[in-house]
């Protein structure tokens, strides 16, 4: 056997729906191993959705998974994210799921992916504090989830809400944390997130997106958001807008 | 120079290592894969680290026995790593890892035929060639003997033949030896005798795990066992030289003062090994 068609057999040993038998029996045991690892590192990633959705759907969703995506990163982290995105599109698992399932691995794959995400050296460079003229800085590691249940608490009980949380780790904090947002703030960071333009030019197409004259509650009451974010460290404040 | 006991940074074990560090401990060392482009806490555990210990990298995902060049930029990431941690080398594993772009998170054993020693020798060739420092390579424990119509060298002599030809440094994991040499019937000693330990750079030490059909499998999820702490003191002695020597324990971590006490006993046989032969310890 040549050295290519030994690890290829290999490589369908650990994934394949099917095991190869062109190998000798000791290697069953190296897709046991090789299935383990990862059916492991997932479950400690995503616990409460383990639970929710049922320990052995789980590791025959994970089973599909890596028959037709084989792990492509050399990152357990990586392979571990990858499952969740094909978790939430895997009909087997999901059809029998609790309601709230789906909404709840959505939510621990984006605290997995937050918990490590790492933030450019120079994602502070020229920040300044907030003012109209200058774009708005985001936390680099901040991702948006849109949600039908609240299941961010483990304590409550996971009744139908839309929301939007943000998610995100602050600087110099490992922690990753959370809270709902309201929609004219989602609609200002969506801005945000795009072609930098003044923060005063960006809260007038939220809120007077045709030109009218802003409501001065609505503009107090997103004002008010911004404060709060910043305070949670969700916005970093602004910078100048390059020419 | 870097010697004496040394642990694997990993996250569980951190808050108590960095909260009280056993007296005996040097060093530690890393698995890049856990840190490269990685921030939160993994980023905050290695800030912690590089400024109380010397570190060292041990890749698990670059085995030196992939059929296809390793990827620049991947290689060109492990550079500056490598680099800024200051390590004195960098290891990695004798076994393919992945094939065809795709990662099996494992350690697989290779053929021991010419053409798995070609492939091995090219990659440890680029390796060294990217890196600021030398490369060594471990010699994994293994389960299975892979089909290979054309095998003509023993595992000994294998791992000699790739290090020759490489010019690579050696790290010998004293537990995977053990492992192998009960599953696959052959005298451990005998077989570090074989090694050339003049390339050694490194030594693993670890528990494992005996199945009721008495296969041992390599878990670093057990104590060490005395056969491994026996088989330590031999290889010591044969080096008659001090040498960073590694606690590896990556699951089922027991409480850290169970640790602390591993350590404690490794330095032990440590320094009696080295002054048996009449070696100097390094203090």
């Amino acid at each position: 056997m040549k050295l290519a068609d030994y690890q290829r057999a290999t490589v369908a040993l650990g994934f394949a729906r099917e095991p190869p038998a062109t190998l000798p029996p000791g290697f069953a045991l190296y897709r046991e191993m090789i299935q383990a690892r990862l059916v492991d590192m997932a479950k400690v990633a995503y616990a409460r959705s383990w639970r929710v959705l049922g320990h052995d759907a789980c590791v025959r969703s994970f089973a599909r998974f890596v028959a037709s995506e084989p792990p492509s990163s050399p990152h357990l982290r990586e392979v571990v994210g990858a499952f969740a995105t094909f978790a939430l599109r895997d009909a087997e698992l999901l059809d029998s799921a609790a309601p709230h399932g789906p909404d709840l691995l959505c939510f621990e794959a984006c605290v997995w992916e937050v918990a490590t995400a790492p933030v450019p050296e120079d994602a502070f460079a020229g920040v300044r504090e907030l003012d109209f003229e200058g774009a708005l800085v985001l936390q680099p590691t901040l991702r948006t989830l849109v949600l039908a249940r609240a299941v961010e608490e483990e304590r409550t009980e996971p009744h139908a809400i839309s929301s939007v949380l943000l998610v995100y780790r602050r600087a110099g904090d490992d922690d990753v944390h959370w809270y709902r947002a309201t929609p004219p703030f989602v609609r200002l960071l969506a801005l945000a997130a795009g072609a930098p333009a003044s923060l005063g030019s960006q809260l007038r197409q939220v809120l007077a997106p045709g030109g009218e004259p802003m409501e001065p509650e609505a503009l107090s009451s997103l004002v008010g958001d911004l404060g709060v974010a910043l305070e949670r460290g969700v916005i970093l404040g602004v910078r100048a807008i390059s020419a | 120079m870097l010697h004496g006991i040394g642990l694997g940074l990993r996250q569980p074990l951190a808050r108590a290592l960095f909260a009280e560090p056993p007296p005996a401990l040097r060093w530690l060392e890393l698995h890049p894969e856990n840190y490269l482009g990685r921030g939160g806490l993994y980023a905050s555990l290695l800030a912690e680290a590089r400024e109380r210990w010397p570190l060292v990298t041990h890749g698990l995902s670059m085995g030196f026995g992939a059929l296809a060049p390793y990827d620049p930029s991947a290689l060109d990431a492990l550079a500056r790593f490598v680099g800024a941690l200051g390590c004195p080398w960098h290891s990695d594993h004798l076994c393919f890892a992945s094939v065809d772009g795709v990662y099996l998170h494992d350690l697989l054993p290779l053929p021991r035929t010419e053409e798995a020693l070609d492939v091995c020798v090219r990659r440890i060739g680029e390796m060294s060639a990217a890196l600021p420092v030398p490369v060594a390579l471990e010699p994994i424990s293994y389960y299975a003997e892979p089909p290979c119509a054309d095998a003509a060298l023993d595992e000994a002599a294998f791992v000699r033949e790739v290090l020759e030809r490489a010019d690579a440094r050696l790290l010998l994991d004293v537990n995977n030896v053990l492992v192998n040499a009960e599953n696959h019937g052959y005298d451990p000693r005998a077989f570090i005798d074989r090694l050339p330990l003049e390339r050694v750079v490194q030594l693993h030490v670890a528990g494992h795990h005996v199945r009721a059909d008495g296969m041992r499998i390599d878990t670093h999820a057990a104590p060490i066992c005395d056969e491994v702490y026996a088989l330590f003191a031999y290889t010591m002695e044969r080096l008659a030289r001090p040498v960073p020597v590694l606690l590896e324990r990556d699951d089922a971590f027991p409480p850290f003062a169970e640790l602390a006490a591993e350590i404690a006993r490794l330095d032990a046989i440590y320094r009696e090994a080295l002054a048996r032969v009449g070696a100097e310890h390094v203090a």
